[in-house]
């Protein structure tokens, strides 16, 4: 990334958000070839030479989004792929003190399993070496192939000790992994459990997985449902599943399925699915809402735009303060700016306030 | 409080229950094996015939954490009816409804005199 795009990108109209801490739960950094040859250090061959950019001439399946906005817009405004570029741009810029990093890398859709675990783990001790040990105030979400949970479940617990990776990543709907909730999941979240290590849920366009949505005319109709679709897969699963009532201790971050009425409306439409169907649903010792509620946690990006302001506030007050945590997707084109949220937030008490911007989710992550 | 003699009592085997109609509501009355219970026929969800069905059971499970082992069960046979319109479960030892323990039905005390059930309203 440029000095020029850097500084462009950066509204001297928007100062910082600095009166307060602000912990960003998702951070993209870009899996660019310079990445990914370094990422490639970390590993043997043979899969060493699939990940190489110089070694192979693969690409890696595209991740379904129109890359290029119809060639109007980039889906990356910026590449933020060193801890550099991440201090000038989204902690200087935009005043947040704790970026919770994800390499957003495709390891989802290749097609080897064993190359997936073994990149996975070589994703991990690049972010550390990378991005961790050298910058006390940035933490990271680990990499794991959840197509192979007793291999996502041993790289958990071989994490378990590096203070800085604070919980694991997974992308929704990929098109070799289970629902979230699946039962042959249940190692990985018994490992996350007991590294106290916190599982953060990524929407993805689930366009493999849901080929309806490729019968929509637009990006705008396209992006408009798959997101969502894929964050209320995930959280249908884990809880119709059981998996609060299984791992009482663990907390589910759900990330990018965006701030609005659809959250409080899942609450109302799962109690009463629970109530219609409980013998389908036995572990479930309460009623979605209570789980969703004491144990969900989820991202304020992208908040929905409603025309009245007002019916925002509503939302927010419908979901509560301590259900939410703070992020801005950044550098992707759709990020929101800590200080618009924070706009959304004036009505609530300083307490209130604190608990989305960082306290929830230092509580929900660990960080000190 | 009125009594209401509903006949003899062993028109109703165990898991069977009749559904009167006294002083202008339906009443259902279970025979759940050791014991006579019975309860409005309404369902407080949308008002439903709560009581149409006949008492069956249900389904449990137990995880295990450590071996991440889950057992299903069949569970309390004869004691849980479900509404007929939504599908609500309904405990009838326990009075309440399994996805809400706390939602409870009024409960009518029945006896069996001379062999007679008698159902107090």
């Amino acid at each position: 990334m440029s000095r020029a795009e850097m500084e462009k990108f950066i509204s001297t109209a928007v100062p910082p958000l600095e009166d307060t801490r602000v912990v960003d739960t998702d951070v993209h950094i870009k899996y660019n070839e310079e990445i990914r040859r370094e990422v490639a250090r970390y590993m043997d061959k043979p899969y060493r030479n699939y990940v190489d950019p110089d070694t192979t001439a693969d690409s890696y399946p595209s991740h379904g989004w129109p890359k290029s906005l119809g060639g109007a817009r980039k889906f990356n405004l910026l590449e933020v792929a060193s801890p550099q570029e991440l201090d000038e741009t989204l902690m200087q810029g935009f005043g947040v003190d704790n970026p919770i990093i994800n390499i957003f890398s495709p390891i989802d859709k290749v097609l080897k399993t064993e190359r997936a675990v073994a990149e996975a783990r070589a994703i991990n001790d690049f972010m550390l070496d990378h991005f961790l040990d050298e910058n006390d105030d940035i933490y990271g979400l680990a990499t794991v192939a959840a197509r192979d949970p007793e291999a996502a479940a041993e790289e958990i617990d071989r994490l378990g000790d590096e203070e800085q990776i604070v919980g694991a990543y997974f992308a929704l709907c990929e098109e070799f992994n289970e629902p979230m909730g699946d039962p042959s999941y249940d190692v990985m979240y018994q490992a996350m459990e007991d590294n106290d290590m916190t599982p953060a849920y990524h929407i993805t366009g689930i366009h493999r997985k849901a080929p309806v949505l490729r019968e929509l005319e637009t990006v705008a109709a396209w992006h408009n449902l798959g997101p969502i679709w894929s964050a209320q897969h995930a959280i249908t699963s884990l809880v119709f599943q059981g998996v609060p009532e299984k791992f009482p201790d663990l907390d589910f971050v759900m990330l990018e399925g965006g701030l609005g009425a659809w959250i409080p409306g899942m609450m109302a439409r799962m109690n009463r699915e629970y109530a219609q169907w409980r013998s389908e649903l036995p572990l479930l010792e309460q009623s979605p809402e209570e789980y969703l509620r004491d144990q969900f946690y989820f991202g304020t990006q992208p908040m929905d735009e409603f025309n009245d302001p007002d019916h925002m506030r509503q939302v927010i007050d419908m979901i509560g303060a301590d259900s939410l945590v703070f992020a801005t997707d950044f550098p992707h084109y759709d990020f929101d700016h800590p200080d618009t949220l924070s706009k959304f937030l004036q009505h609530l008490s300083d307490d209130d306030k604190e608990k989305v911007l960082h306290r929830n989710s230092t509580e929900v992550f660990g960080l000190p | 409080m009125s009594e209401h003699n509903l006949g003899p009592a062993d028109q109703l085997d165990e898991g069977d229950h009749l559904i009167v109609e006294l002083k202008g509501r339906e009443v259902a009355v279970y025979n759940i094996g050791d014991d006579y219970v019975a309860y409005p026929n309404w369902c407080p969800h949308q008002g439903g015939p709560l009581c149409e069905g006949s008492a069956s059971g249900t389904v449990d499970r137990c995880f295990d954490r450590e071996t991440l082992e889950t057992e299903t069960m069949w569970v309390k046979e004869g004691e849980v009816v479900v509404c007929p319109w939504h599908g609500w479960e309904f405990d009838l030892r326990e009075n309440g409804f399994l996805h809400d323990t706390d939602s409870t039905l009024p409960s009518y005390p029945v006896r069996v005199e001379d062999g007679n059930l008698v159902v107090s309203l």
